[in-house]
């Protein structure tokens, strides 16, 4: 009977920990899931001030690691904590039950545990993180010599790659060393203090049975119980060191989500814009009392093209910035179709507008779901007409596995220019009503070059167009050109007046020709 | 298969030989550790048969004596055990490191070409890793584990052979679950790894791309997107819960219902007193000392074969790679005219496809070679063979007159200094990074070589300099800035022949301008192949050579191949009709 009774007891208690094990993992999973998700969703919705002084990397450490570190915690105190809790609690109640001194005796090794475990878990811990830290840093010497592979080669660096290789290699064997050590002492002490208590029911336990105060099996359960002592007690202590780097660890993702560079998407929605963008008095600067822009006052009509000239810092790529409203004017304002630009919805005001960066990031993925992600949800057809309009299908057929191939290796494949491409056909397919172009400054080949400028004509046909003119051979098809020094519009005008005024325009346009008379000799 | 394993598993413990001694002594500890652990159960039930049962409290605290003393030596032998296998082991992993990246680094280019660097990174680490437990945890759990599982049997048989036969059918059934869950668990928590890989690599994306993504407002398409790997890992983790909630817990189950079984008929045994009470706690000691070794022992059998595996990709690279970097009747070549010959060379990528089709032509000592066409044409290609990258598949190319493959890297190296199109920039210092071929230049020496590539004003604009990091870790580098340091880089090498990669590309025009007129000063004296589409290089270039699907189309002077209207004209046009089209 009583048998039965403890058989079923025993597989009742194994079915409580697998139903347990399973639901309090999958608790802890799904609030891993959702935390993840939800600073992931703060990084993409902050604002781009937000980013200027994040890394990538670390950004996204946070969102794998620092989040799993959490779920370890909460999943492992949840199960580990809690069960070794009620089971040191439940075997110290057995025990006070059967006798309540020899209880008392054998708790004097408690401590004694708790000691090992505390100082050496420690020690542990701080040793394998050293092993994790050399570990990286024979990834990153790893990484670098093969990256730079043709480098090292071509410069003989073989020999002080190996031994960067070499030194952090051997910094992986002492830290490796060093938990060896550590663990050592800690698990063999572990052993001992519980083979303590079992010494000491035996001592006092045996005088006691002498005594014939306690019965033999008393003794003997004590024996059993005591043996039982030790993992909870590890685990408890254990759970207190990782409940400090978990802790942490929160602390980086809060840091995260509560950081009040947020995108705010509110004011009115617009579907449609005419585009029509005007500058009134408009003045920036990303630290106070440097401005970038001073009273700016431009008007572009509807359809028209302007082309923004002058030299690197001179504040062009913040008008793009500007009118893209990555960030708003410190002082004056723009309007768009008349309408204060910071009274609109910043998503429908960007969907509406395409922005053609000078370097073009490629998503990981094909060349067609790149250029589709401008219009998720678009179709092969849509991409390929889209191509084909601009002139570059042939372009993007010739390429080793035409639309399919991955991003990875046209990045490689492609020129700088090139990839422009895939910018320009991002934009088209947006079917934006402002067409904004920072064209790619680095050299392609003659063929890119006139496909590239055709590309640029055909995305800025019947659209309002600001181009932001490196070199100048593209300013001839603007409607008018801004020149910007310093933050102010120093001239402005068409193409041929400001040639003939022989200002500032010209001096920099005959600058950029003289390259090539220079081959003509 | 399993001859393969043996083979690949000795060859893995013949790099234990240097500390053959160390290794030898920490398994005979190791398995003296199994003996003091095995034989304390034995002490307690004379300690409660000799001592508690008979009211003898000396009996009592001799055997806890013993029991403590046992436990000492079993602490001493496992410390030493271990801090000696550790030892061996990592020296041995250390080594096998050490091979693998050396035989990385003496690998030709095509291996390169057709491996990830992630999947390099990931043999020196996670596979060196996983080796690293073997030999220094995982083996010496499988000695101590066996032993321990022998040694306790001997003696449950000597006491009760009936409770011992319930013990080793517990044995066989836990030990077959474990390796089953080992087998089982394994490769979910590959996913899992795998899938958090993914998870990374699209929060990096999105991160680094995060102002196209807002140009395109596509913020929603985004998280959606995370959110759907998000939820792919969310589902693979679950996968590993209920693996792991099941299998992780019923050995204990089972270890129970053994417990109690034997609880019952050790009991009945005791009243018929053919058992002990002592014996009875140390069979039940036993259980609970075989729990962890058991679990230990299905995971090392199940995770052997991908040790093994581990350890062959290790292997591999190691036995690919040639075995030294130069032939051994190799020339050491101390200075040389410079005078590059191409014989009917013909090279083609490991794709297949031929990249150069029988390419002749003569760089005179001090000459200027421009060579020019469509992407594609092989003109890159010429410069990776001259810098002795790659081997011609067909044909020669001498340097002086003599084979390039039969002369020195380390020679060539000096006599040869190699700008690809894009530089590599290494972690550290600028200073570092230009004086890579000269690390004793004085720092006049690299600032001047700076001067010359135009980039000294970029450096001195840095916060700190020429001691500014640069890289992954310090300041990131526009490309032209990192081409610029490439040069000044390959000028302080000061070497006999100098080979250009595209040196102008992504250079506004002021900046390619200034820098193609100090070319010709900084050329004079040496011979210099430069690749390029931008013609402006026309101008310092003695000869030109237009490249066309790997075949030499036209070769010439500038006003030669202008005067012959061919493939050079065209170019010429196309490019200056760019230009043109706006005057």
């Amino acid at each position: 009977m009583i048998a039965s009774l403890y058989l079923i007891a025993l597989v009742l208690q194994w079915l409580f920990t697998t139903v347990q094990t399973y639901y309090v993992e999958k608790f802890g999973q799904s609030v891993l899931e959702e935390l993840r998700a939800r600073i992931h969703k703060k990084i993409i919705t902050a604002n781009i001030d937000f980013f200027k002084d994040k890394k990538t990397g670390d950004l996204v450490s946070r969102i794998i690691n620092d989040t799993g570190m959490v779920n370890d915690v909460l999943v492992s105190g949840l199960l580990g904590g809690i069960g070794s809790t009620l089971s040191l609690v439940g075997i110290i109640g057995a025990m006070l039950y059967l006798d309540v001194k020899l209880t008392l005796v054998v708790l004097l090794s408690v401590p004694v545990m708790v000691f090992v475990a505390k100082h050496f878990g420690g020690k542990i811990r701080t040793a394998y993180r050293q092993t994790r830290r050399e570990i990286a840093r024979i990834s990153s010497v790893v990484e670098e010599g093969v990256s730079g592979i043709e480098t090292v080669k071509a410069f003989g660096q073989e020999r002080k790659v190996e031994e960067e290789f070499e030194e952090a290699s051997k910094g992986a064997v002492r830290a490796y060393i060093k938990v060896a050590f550590y663990m050592g002492l800690f698990w063999p002490l572990m052993n001992i203090s519980s083979l303590l208590s079992i010494v000491l029911v035996l001592a006092y336990g045996g005088y006691l049975a002498y005594m014939g105060a306690i019965s033999v099996g008393t003794v003997v359960a004590f024996i059993q119980y005591t043996q039982r002592f030790r993992g909870p007690i590890n685990e408890v202590v254990s759970m207190y060191d990782s409940l400090q780097s978990a802790l942490a660890a929160l602390e980086r993702i809060y840091e995260v989500i509560d950081d009040p560079n947020m995108e705010v998407f509110d004011g009115i929605r617009v579907e449609k814009l005419e585009g029509h963008v005007r500058f009134e008095n408009v003045w920036f600067w990303y630290e106070e009392g440097k401005p970038v822009l001073r009273n700016i006052n431009i008007d572009i009509p509807p359809g028209t093209t302007i082309a923004l000239v002058g030299k690197t810092g001179a504040g062009k790529t913040t008008m793009a910035n500007l009118i893209m409203r990555f960030y708003d004017p410190k002082r004056g304002r723009i309007l768009y179709d008349g309408l204060i630009g910071t009274g609109i919805n910043k998503e429908s005001l960007r969907s509406r507008i395409s922005y053609v960066p000078q370097e073009t990031y490629l998503f990981p993925g094909s060349v067609m779901e790149n250029i589709k992600i401008a219009k998720p949800g678009s179709t092969d057809e849509e991409v390929v007409n889209v191509c084909r309009q601009l002139g570059i299908h042939e372009f993007i057929e010739r390429l080793p596995k035409g639309y399919d191939t991955p991003a990875g290796e046209a990045g490689k494949l492609l020129s700088v220019g090139e990839k422009q491409l895939i910018s320009i056909a991002r934009a088209m397919l947006k079917n934006p009503d402002i067409v904004i172009l920072d064209e790619a400054l680095s050299s392609v080949d003659p063929k890119t070059e006139s496909l590239v400028q055709h590309a640029i004509l055909k995305l800025m046909e019947g659209r309002t167009s600001i181009i932001i003119a490196h070199r100048l051979t593209i300013t001839r098809h603007a409607d008018r050109i801004i020149v910007i020094d310093n933050g102010k519009i120093i001239e402005e005008g068409g193409f041929k007046d400001l040639l003939t005024r022989r200002g500032k325009f010209h001096e920099l346009y005959s600058s950029q020709m003289t390259v090539k008379p220079m081959v003509e000799r | 298969m399993a001859t393969k394993g043996l083979r690949q598993l000795r060859r893995l413990l013949g790099y234990l030989s240097n500390r053959k001694v160390e290794f030898t002594v920490a398994m005979v500890l190791v398995i003296l550790m199994s003996y003091t652990n095995s034989i304390i159960p034995v002490l307690i039930r004379d300690a409660i048969d000799l001592g508690i049962v008979k009211r003898d409290l000396d009996n009592s605290l001799l055997y806890g004596g013993l029991i403590i003393l046992a436990g000492i030596f079993n602490g001493v032998f496992s410390f030493s055990a271990r801090f000696f296998q550790v030892r061996a082991a990592q020296d041995a992993v250390y080594r096998l490191r050490m091979n693998t990246f050396r035989a990385i680094q003496r690998q030709n280019m095509e291996f390169f070409d057709k491996t990830l660097v992630g999947q390099l990174i990931s043999r020196v680490t996670n596979d060196a890793e996983r080796i690293t437990g073997f030999l220094s945890f995982r083996m010496r759990m499988l000695v101590y584990s066996s032993f321990l599982v022998v040694i306790s049997l001997y003696y449950m048989f000597t006491m009760s052979p009936r409770l011992a036969w319930i013990a080793i059918a517990t044995i066989l059934i836990v030990m077959s679950l474990n390796v089953i869950y080992a087998r089982k668990v394994r490769p979910i928590y590959d996913m899992v790894r795998h899938q958090t890989g993914v998870l990374a690599g699209e929060s990096t994306s999105s991160i680094a791309g995060i102002k196209t993504v807002k140009a395109l407002a596509v913020e929603d398409y985004i998280l959606g997107k995370f959110g759907k790997e998000n939820r792919e890992l969310y589902r693979l983790n679950i996968d590993a819960a209920r693996v792991s909630s099941i299998y992780g817990n019923t050995p204990f189950l089972i270890i129970g219902l053994a417990m109690s079984a034997m609880l019952f008929y050790g009991g009945k045994a005791i009243i018929a007193n053919t058992l002990t009470v002592g014996e009875l706690t140390a069979f039940l000691t036993y259980m609970l000392v075989m729990m962890w070794p058991l679990r230990a022992l299905g995971f090392i059998i199940g995770d052997m074969q991908r040790t093994l595996a581990a350890a062959n990709r290790l292997f591999e690279i190691i036995d690919s790679a040639p075995k030294t970097m130069d032939p051994v009747d190799a020339i050491e070549l101390f200075d040389a005219k410079g005078e590059i010959v191409f014989d009917n060379v013909w090279f083609s990528y490991s794709s297949g496809r031929n990249v150069l089709r029988g390419v002749s032509f003569r760089v005179k000592p001090g000459e200027k070679l421009l060579i020019t066409g469509l992407p594609g044409s092989g003109k890159s290609t010429v410069l990776k063979l001259i810098a002795r990258l790659y081997t011609p598949v067909k044909g020669r190319i001498l340097l002086d007159g003599v084979d390039l493959g039969k002369i020195k890297q380390d020679s060539l190296r000096r006599i040869i200094a190699y700008v690809p199109q894009e530089p590599f920039i290494f972690n550290r210092s600028i200073r570092e990074n230009i004086s890579l071929a000269k690390p004793d230049a004085s720092i006049d020496e690299i600032v001047k070589a700076a001067e010359i590539a135009k980039i000294h004003d970029s450096i001195q604009s840095l916060p700190e300099g020429y001691d500014t990091i640069v890289g992954e870790k310090g300041i990131t580098l526009s490309g032209g800035q990192r081409q610029r340091i490439a040069i000044a880089r390959a000028l302080l090498a000061d070497p006999r022949i100098i080979l250009l990669d595209d040196p102008v590309s992504n250079l506004d025009a002021e900046t390619e301008e200034a820098l193609v007129n100090d070319l010709k000063d900084i050329l004079t004296g040496k011979t210099a192949v430069i690749v390029s589409q931008r013609l402006s290089l026309a101008k310092i270039a003695d000869r030109i050579i237009v490249l066309s699907n790997g075949r030499i189309v036209e070769e010439g002077r500038h006003e030669d191949l202008l005067a012959r209207k061919g493939v050079y004209y065209e170019l010429y046009r196309t490019m200056m009709g760019v230009a043109r089209s706006v005057n």
